[in-house]
């Protein structure tokens, strides 16, 4: 995987180091199962805090992309790649409905009628 | 012969030799004086102690030992046939010596007078014979493995990374093996099935060498940053290879064949030799030229990349020099 950040974005660095993780996901350079580098180690190599980095690892764990556990360390989940492939067609869904002029209370009464 | 099985014949060549050439150690106490040498006439003439004996057993497998693991860990190129000769000289000497005192110390403990014992037979002096050959020539054709100097490497084109100047990058990619978990249990079933015939320390000593080579080189953990490159090693990601950018001279990802590397696993050392090289499997993977003229190169997917991150520290380090300067 690469990560690749920008100093000098408005994004938060946690939150490019949370979207890095996430592409090398759908990209498939990161897989199920695989162990990602420890928050000390990336943190080093990208010369940021290590809380940055827990930070950005806290993010994916709540959304279920990844399992951070002491003896482990912080590990790809099985469903990952799924879930990071969806939560991307939903927001292109998001961006075509917007571009087709509808209101986010239209978006969710559409989607809402597929379920 | 493949590289990575004639290691592994090698490494059992120099364990058996080594426990046949211990034998005296087996089984009990020795006869204090006993006959080694016997005439035409197949009556003794020549006696030995029992210290004596051990003395020359422990040194033939020491000997013996250490040239076939030397020749296992070499790298340094020689005079073509030099590693299967001596290989095969040391298993030859080996088998030989060892053979004989095993044969020796059998016929003193089955004898009621150790002094006066009668020779081997002629059976037993060919099979001593034969399997002396047998260990010389099974080692000369394992130690057909010196490597190749210098590998000629297909150079992979880097892709473009398109990152601004400013940005920061780091690559990571971790590879696991089952080769070197299934190596490794091979040799803790090896030291298991010693241990039932009662070779103690030896099957210990691979059972834990079995081990070691599961949790080293099953899996690995590679990065490309500021720092330089990282090779972790093992589930708890130590031991490491780090080299600093500043000490890198030029990187590519190539084409790596096992066989010019010398085989699979750990290969050389970056402190002894000026050649090291991790290699998990045929194909991709990094390989750095360093300042001081050595080489470290390690398999890994998508190597590409990581060489570009790498390319990219060294343009920003000597422009940076440049600018100091």
């Amino acid at each position: 995987m690469l990560i690749r950040l920008d100093p000098a974005s408005d994004a938060p660095l946690y939150e490019q180091i949370a979207g890095q993780l996430r592409r090398a996901l759908a990209e498939g350079t990161v897989s199920a199962g695989e162990r990602l580098p420890t928050a000390r180690d990336l943190a080093s190599g990208l010369g940021v805090n290590m809380h940055t980095v827990l930070r950005a690892y806290q993010t994916l764990r709540d959304e279920q992309l990844v399992e951070m556990r002491r003896s482990r360390g912080v590990v790809v989940t099985a469903e990952a790649t799924e879930r990071v492939q969806l939560s991307e067609l939903a927001r292109s869904l998001v961006h075509e409905a917007r571009r087709a002029g509808l209101h986010d209370a239209e978006i969710r009464t559409l989607l809402e009628a597929q379920l | 012969m493949n590289r990575s099985i004639a290691r592994i014949v090698l490494a059992l060549v120099a364990v058996v030799l080594a426990a046949e050439a211990l034998s005296p150690l087996r089984g009990g106490s020795l006869p204090q004086r006993m006959a080694t040498h016997w005439g035409g006439d197949n009556r003794a003439n020549g006696w030995s102690s029992a210290t004596g004996l051990l003395l020359l057993s422990i040194s033939v497998a020491v000997v013996c030992v250490a040239v076939l693991v030397t020749a296992m860990l070499a790298r340094t190129p020689r005079v073509r046939g030099f590693w299967p000769t001596l290989t095969g000289l040391a298993g030859f000497v080996g088998g030989a010596i060892g053979g004989s005192t095993a044969l020796t110390v059998h016929l003193a403990r089955n004898s009621p007078d150790p002094l006066t014992t009668p020779g081997p037979t002629p059976l037993q002096l060919v099979a001593v014979i034969g399997s002396a050959m047998l260990f010389g020539a099974v080692a000369a054709l394992a130690g057909r493995t010196a490597p190749a100097r210098d590998p000629l490497s297909t150079v992979l084109r880097s892709p473009e990374l398109g990152a601004g100047p400013q940005d920061v990058l780091m690559w990571h990619r971790s590879m696991s093996t089952r080769l070197f978990v299934l190596v490794g249990l091979a040799v803790v079933a090896v030291g298991v099935v010693l241990a039932v015939l009662g070779e103690g320390a030896v099957a210990i000593v691979m059972a834990a060498l079995g081990g070691l080579i599961i949790a080293g080189l099953s899996r690995i953990g590679v990065s490309a940053d500021q720092r330089g490159l990282t090779v972790s090693y093992g589930w708890w990601a130590w031991p490491r290879t780090v080299i600093p950018v500043r000490d890198m001279a030029s990187v590519d990802a190539i084409d790596i064949d096992p066989g010019q590397w010398g085989g699979w696993g750990y290969r050389g050392s970056l402190r002894l030799f000026d050649r090291a090289a991790v290699v998990l499997r045929s194909g991709e993977g990094l390989r750095v030229k360093l300042r001081n003229g050595s080489t470290f190169a390690v398999t890994v997917d998508d190597a590409a990349t990581g060489a570009a991150v790498l390319q990219r520290e060294l343009a920003d380090g000597s422009a940076n020099a440049n600018t100091s300067a």
